[in-house]
């Protein structure tokens, strides 16, 4: 059988979505931080992660051309050989600052970042626990250890609990991972209670910020901060592609060991280090998260208008509100119909479609960010609604 | 077949009938079907060789769901990297047998 005879299924999976491939999406132009040009109309975009509206800052944008200029394109080379410049060690100090703890490692994407971490950390005769509903890029990094994975049921303490006891001697060189901010639900980790239970079993705990930082917390250090769990939690991964608006990926800890993290991880080894313009932008970036929280405040007023409008429209919505939510919809078909209808009327929001989606469902995903109004929640409820009834 | 009429039971209603009586299924593979049938429909000729994949077009994380099922019932840890030749619940079984 020849290598690309499986791509025979992937031809077949793509043909049935015949015209509605969301996959397929071009951003022709960007008109803002919250819209842009798609099949030459301009689009209301609720479904990136853009999350307080930096990719369009100016002060982020000259950052960004005046490194380009000085330092050129690229660095050509990773983190331990060439690649490191004194912004990567500045971003690095910044980051450790910002959350309080002696160390941090910059990555080229949140993607690598996890890969890094995992694979630094975890090895033959360790255990990896996994919430079910944790993101690619961690069930990803496990593959590439050789530690024993598990998994435990989305949010479910007890769950935890008792697959860690379960683990007996081996829990005490366990990683218990989970996000803060789940990407696709919106829906947040009860993390003082994760951090509880997986410590009292002597294992460590990974949470990934990914869609929280900047977003949660009083300072926008994410959930660990919300729930107070900053001086216990062991590791924090993140991404600058989301809240700051660039790319890369990073981990902050309050063990010294991360320092040593740089001689043991292949993913950071061997991967060429973020180029010189997006590290100048990210600091930008992340000095703005730290100093503006009034882009948090505005934020969290938006997404409380966006529940109170999702629950109007009698569509289910979670606890605390966040600048993520769902659709669910009966199946695949419907979906893409109705993600389609959305998109001729001027809304881009995301298409979840199985097997890639918590509980096996059909969804949309609506994401908003700071540099929202109040009039583009109210035109994201009310697009929705039209296609709803 | 006693087998596939009382599979074909639990896929109605969730769980084998009380008076189910031992078949050609294991004790450990009868456990494995009832929870099963939780998450998939399970066909009238569903048996332990039934491939979970191919056969009940089963999705990774329904997988995963049943995975969790199976260690709560059995009160077990099951590595990922057990499950990666187990395509039916016969082989599912003899894992669960062995911790």
């Amino acid at each position: 059988m020849s290598l690309l005879s499986k791509f025979a299924a992937v031809a077949q999976t793509r043909a049935a979505l015949g015209d509605h491939d969301p996959t397929g999406v071009v951003m022709e132009r960007m008109l803002s931080a919250t819209r842009a040009l798609i099949n030459g109309r301009p689009t209301l975009l609720a479904g990136t992660n853009n999350y307080l509206g930096m990719t369009m800052e100016p002060a982020a944008i000259k950052a960004g051309q005046e490194a380009l200029a000085e330092a050129g394109t690229g660095t050509t080379g990773s983190r331990n050989a060439n690649g490191t410049h004194r912004a990567h060690k500045l971003l690095e100090e910044e980051l450790a600052a910002f959350y309080g703890y002696p160390h941090a490692m910059v990555f080229t994407t949140g993607y690598g970042a996890n890969l890094a971490v995992m694979s630094a950390l975890l090895d033959a005769g360790d255990a990896v626990l996994l919430d079910a509903h944790a993101h690619a890029s961690l069930f990803d990094g496990a593959k590439m250890t050789r530690a024993d994975t598990y998994t435990f049921r989305h949010n479910d303490v007890d769950s935890l609990d008792k697959r860690l006891r379960r683990l007996g001697e081996q829990a005490a060189s366990t990683l218990v991972i989970v996000e803060g901010l789940y990407s696709v639900t919106g829906d947040l980790a009860p993390l003082a209670d994760i951090d509880a239970v997986t410590h009292a079993h002597g294992a460590m705990l990974l949470v990934d910020e990914a869609h929280s930082l900047g977003v949660i917390g009083e300072g926008g250090r994410g959930v660990v901060e919300s729930a107070g769990i900053l001086d216990t939690v062991d590791f924090v991964v993140g991404t600058f592609s989301k809240s700051l608006g660039t790319v890369g990926g990073f981990c902050v800890s309050r063990h010294a060991e991360l320092g040593l993290f740089r001689y043991a991880s292949r993913p950071y080894i061997f991967t060429a280090s973020p180029s010189p313009a997006t590290i100048a932008s990210t600091r930008v970036a992340l000095a703005m998260l730290r100093d503006q929280p009034e882009r948090r405040v505005h934020l969290q007023r938006l997404c409380a208008r966006l529940r109170a409008g999702m629950a109007q429209l009698g569509l289910p919505v979670n606890e605390v509100p966040t600048p993520v939510a769902c659709v669910p919809l009966p199946n695949r078909e419907k979906a893409l119909d109705t993600w389609q209808r959305l998109l001729d009327n001027g809304l881009y929001v995301n298409v979840m479609l199985p097997p890639a989606t918590p509980g096996n469902e059909a969804m949309l995903r609506v994401s908003i960010g700071a540099a929202y109004t109040e009039a583009d929640v109210d035109e994201i409820v009310l697009k929705l609604g039209e296609v709803l009834d | 077949m006693y087998v596939q009429h009382e599979l074909s039971w639990m896929t109605r209603t969730g769980h084998p009938p009380e008076d189910m009586e031992q078949t050609a299924l294991t004790e450990t593979e009868q456990q494995l079907a009832t929870l099963l049938a939780r998450i998939v429909p399970l066909p009238a000729d569903f048996d332990a060789q039934s491939d979970l994949i191919d056969g009940l077009a089963m999705e990774s994380m329904q997988v995963m769901e049943f995975v969790m099922e199976a260690e709560d019932h059995f009160d077990v840890a099951i590595a990922q990297d057990k499950l990666a030749d187990v395509r039916n619940i016969a082989q599912l079984a003899v894992i669960i047998e062995q911790l």
